[in-house]
């Protein structure tokens, strides 16, 4: 019997013996792997609803920030407004001011 | 989560069990022809060897195939050994049939047996330390089911 007929038979007794720790490992383990398949998916089923828990809530707080934002540009536009009416008024005034004044200023006839 | 997700998780080991498909599909096929460091070192009964194997090894790539994408470790475990016994049993033969030219495939199909190997022993370890399952709670209505009145005898149609 020669080193490459040794050798070859490792290798079928190895290919044999696989196959035989492949049986026995699912046999002697099948209900744990089972179980690690079933919290794997449960782990991933959580995962995914945390995920969409954590996005409605970043959503929430976008909307909040949204209208409070909607409100500051409110209020900033009625300022605007009321500044603009104010100018107005003031450049009334001041029309109304220099016509007096030229008037006092005209010389005399 | 889909298959793109599983390949990019997974790309080695998807790769070998493909490879392991391949292979074996063609030893199960046409036998012997498909390796020649085989067919020199199984000398005289080698035909029917390299079918074995060819069917060993394609049956080792499905099932670890299939347990990655599924995924269940209950069908991925017996796959990686089988796919180990596969590499391994290449491994050998190719490096006793052509020795130094066979060196680059035996190393590499010695590296994918290692690496089988050590994927499906991790798994084990996995199984071995896995958290036990709480109790079944018994459902809400059980004692609804208890008290129910049994059924008067004989006035069924039967």
């Amino acid at each position: 019997m020669t080193t490459s007929d040794i050798v070859v038979s490792i290798a079928q007794l190895a290919a044999g013996g696989t196959i035989v720790q492949a049986l026995v490992a699912v046999m002697r383990r099948r209900g744990e792997l089972r179980q690690l398949d079933r919290q794997t998916e449960s782990v991933a089923v959580s995962t995914a609803d945390q995920l969409v828990t954590m996005l409605r809530r970043e959503l929430m707080d976008a909307k909040a920030e949204v209208s409070g934002l909607r409100q500051d540009r409110s209020s900033l536009a009625e300022q605007v407004e009321r500044l603009s009416r104010q100018v107005s008024e003031i450049n009334a005034d001041l029309a109304e001011a220099r016509a007096v004044s030229s008037r006092l200023h005209k010389p005399a006839p | 989560m889909g298959w793109r997700a599983q390949l990019s998780t997974n790309p080695f080991a998807s790769m070998v069990a493909a490879t392991a498909i391949l292979l074996g599909g063609l030893g199960m096929v046409i036998g012997d022809r498909a390796s020649r460091g085989m067919s020199i070192s199984l000398a005289g009964h080698a035909n029917v060897i390299a079918h074995l194997w060819g069917a060993m090894f394609a049956v080792g790539g499905v099932l670890t195939l299939f347990g990655i994408y599924r995924p269940r470790l209950t069908v991925e475990l017996p796959g990686l050994y089988l796919l180990a016994g596969g590499y391994g049993f290449y491994c050998l033969t190719v490096l006793t049939g052509l020795r130094t030219h066979g060196l680059a495939a035996g190393l590499i199909s010695g590296a994918l047996t290692l690496g089988s190997l050590l994927k499906a022993r991790a798994i084990t370890a996995r199984a071995r330390h896995v958290r036990p399952e709480p109790p079944v709670e018994p459902p809400v209505d059980a004692p609804a089911v208890e008290g129910r009145v049994p059924e008067p005898r004989g006035g069924g149609a039967g």
